[in-house]
């Protein structure tokens, strides 16, 4: 079996996951991915030099879900009709669904702090990794995005720590 | 309700990774990466214009992200067919390969070379047919998947393989792969007639270059600039070249490389530049684009229509951006652009076609009539163009239709005629 297939095996749904609160669309969330094992293919010796390569297909499926929300931002200040996959989430309680809605109202970097972080379990440098900036950014946008995503939940703000730091 | 310390916890990740229906069709996508790969070497390697293999992938947008249209969708692959256990005539043969690549000789188009690709059970596999009589006859070998095939006159096609050091090989028509004997000459011009070969090298695309004699089928090292991104070797002999190190150049030479000329480009550190083959020996072109991820954004094309002693750089910045696949210069000094996509294609239907473009005066660019196979209706994300010849008479198109038959214009689009591909 080709790596590829060794990689889309053991990944595919695991990177879905970590996706769909970036996305806020499980639909989306598998395109994205699949665009990545797409780039794969065609980066094929980008990808194949890679020691990590989940972590490779995570950081370009977060820039095309980046890519693709600009470009719906954009399409909507125009007064465009934005085309959007079908809007999908898996069986979660309402509270969590409201969470992810709410992480949608937040500026895209704070977003995929939030989502890869605290969502997708991802350590703070996988997170910086996968978004491209340092980790003192990432840990930024960690606080400023709670601190928004409590205001949205109409939610008090008890802490600002990271996850690793709540765990310590 | 919770609170934040909660909610963000990897429940959600969980959930959503559960909730994954069925995962795609990974030949599926191994299909499409293939294509945008193809797009992109012929985008950025360059276009060698005596065997021009510029492949395009259509309807594929940066970043587009857009599902594989349904027109466009590889033809499934049944689960119970391993191509490994395949013969290379059964993988050529079979009606689910997809055609890879297309190399056809310029001065014979009876002399050419396909490759094809079959997936199944998780595997792919590529066979190459070649033939010196439009297929009449053929002959057909493993591989070819990482071969950029180079004719060779009426002799067959030169490859290099990464890694094999300053080597080139010969696939004859007759199916046999020969190494390349590579004499040990004084150094001294190109000759007449002698095609230019790049080896890989290890840092850039080329580390040295040779030239090969189609008459004895021998090889020299050849004496290049340093830091080659693109090349091109025009009809009329002139090399051109475009140079990165650090400011991008471009280059060319009017007497086998015995001097080179030079035109500073813009410093723009994310533009990406596209030499153009040229069919009227005093126009030199190339494109500027931008970083469009596996596509080209079509942003200026640079021409000079006195040999080089002046240019002009024509923007092409409106919007929407169009993404340009091949350019040309045509014999009437006319620029023929392929664009096969538009930066708003992803978020709203666009009602601009998608093909061959034609501007007399390289500005404004109107779109050319295509004829069928290619027309809207019948190809809305028009030709899936695999080779490009600009000739002094005329520049010839070899495009693939969606079923993977292999046709071939020398109008410019308006009429196409099929040509045999296995």
């Amino acid at each position: 079996m080709d790596r590829l297939q060794e990689v889309f095996d053991a990944s595919y749904r695991r990177l879905v996951g970590q996706l769909y609160a970036v996305c806020g669309n499980l639909t989306e969330a598998e395109d994205v991915v699949a665009e990545a094992f797409v780039r794969a293919v065609d980066k094929r010796r980008s990808f194949e030099a890679t020691d990590n390569p989940e972590a490779w297909l995570r950081t370009v499926a977060v820039n095309v879900a980046r890519t693709r929300f600009k470009r719906r931002l954009t399409g909507e200040r125009l007064g465009l009709r934005a085309a959007r996959s079908e809007l999908s989430h898996p069986p979660l309680p309402d509270d969590r669904l409201a969470l992810v809605a709410a992480m949608q109202r937040l500026p895209a970097a704070q977003r995929e702090a939030l989502a890869l972080h605290y969502l997708a379990d991802l350590p703070i440098h996988e997170v910086a990794a996968a978004t491209g900036v340092a980790v003192g950014t990432v840990k930024a946008r960690l606080s400023r995005g709670r601190q928004a995503l409590a205001t949205l939940l109409d939610h008090p703000e008890p802490t600002y720590a990271t996850k690793e730091e709540r765990h310590a | 309700m919770p609170n934040l310390d909660e909610l963000l916890t990897g429940d959600v990740a969980d959930a959503a990774a559960e909730a994954v229906a069925s995962p795609p069709d990974l030949d599926a996508l191994r299909h499409r990466g293939d294509r945008r790969r193809r797009v992109r070497r012929t985008a950025l390697a360059g276009i060698a214009a005596a065997a021009v293999v510029a492949a395009i992938g259509v309807g594929q947008v940066p970043g587009a992200d857009r599902s594989t249209p349904a027109d466009q969708r590889p033809k499934p692959s049944p689960s119970q067919v391993n191509p490994a256990n395949l013969t290379p005539e059964e993988i050529v043969d079979n009606p689910r390969a997809t055609l890879s690549k297309v190399a056809v000789s310029p001065t014979d188009s009876d002399v050419r070379a396909t490759v094809w690709q079959l997936c199944g059970s998780g595997r792919c596999a590529r066979a190459t047919a070649v033939t010196a009589d439009g297929f009449e006859t053929r002959a057909v070998i493993k591989g070819g998947q990482s071969w950029e095939l180079t004719p060779l006159g009426s002799r067959g096609f030169l490859f290099t393989e990464y890694g094999m050091g300053v080597a080139a090989q010969l696939l004859a028509p007759d199916g046999s792969v020969s190494l390349v004997e590579i004499e040990d000459e004084p150094e001294r011009p190109l000759a007449d007639g002698e095609v230019v070969l790049g080896i890989p090298g290890e840092d850039m695309p080329w580390g040295a270059w040779l030239a090969i004699d189609p008459v004895t089928g021998s090889a020299r090292v050849l004496s290049f600039p340093d830091h080659v991104r693109a090349f091109v070797q025009q009809p009329g002999g002139r090399l051109e070249v475009l140079r990165q190190d650090g400011a991008s150049e471009f280059q060319w030479s009017d007497d086998g490389g015995i001097s080179w000329r030079k035109h500073a480009l813009p410093k723009n550190s994310s533009a990406l530049y596209q030499l153009v083959p040229s069919g009227q020996p005093s126009t030199m072109a190339l494109v500027e684009g931008g970083d469009g991820a596996t596509n080209l954004p079509f942003g200026a094309v640079h021409v000079s229509r006195d040999g080089g002693d002046t240019w002009e750089r024509i923007s092409q910045d409106e919007q929407p951006a169009a993404y340009v696949g091949t350019a040309a210069v045509l014999p009437d000094g006319r620029l023929l652009a392929h664009l096969h996509a538009w930066s708003d294609d992803t978020e709203q239907p666009a009602d601009r076609s998608h093909g061959f473009y034609v501007g007399a005066d390289w500005r404004d660019l109107e779109p050319l009539d295509m004829g069928a196979p290619f027309t809207a209706d019948q190809a809305p994300h028009g030709p899936d163009v695999l080779a490009v010849h600009a000739g002094a008479e005329a520049v010839t198109i070899y495009a693939a239709s969606e079923s993977d038959d292999l046709f071939r214009t020398t109008d410019n689009g308006m009429t196409w005629e099929e040509v045999q591909t296995r």
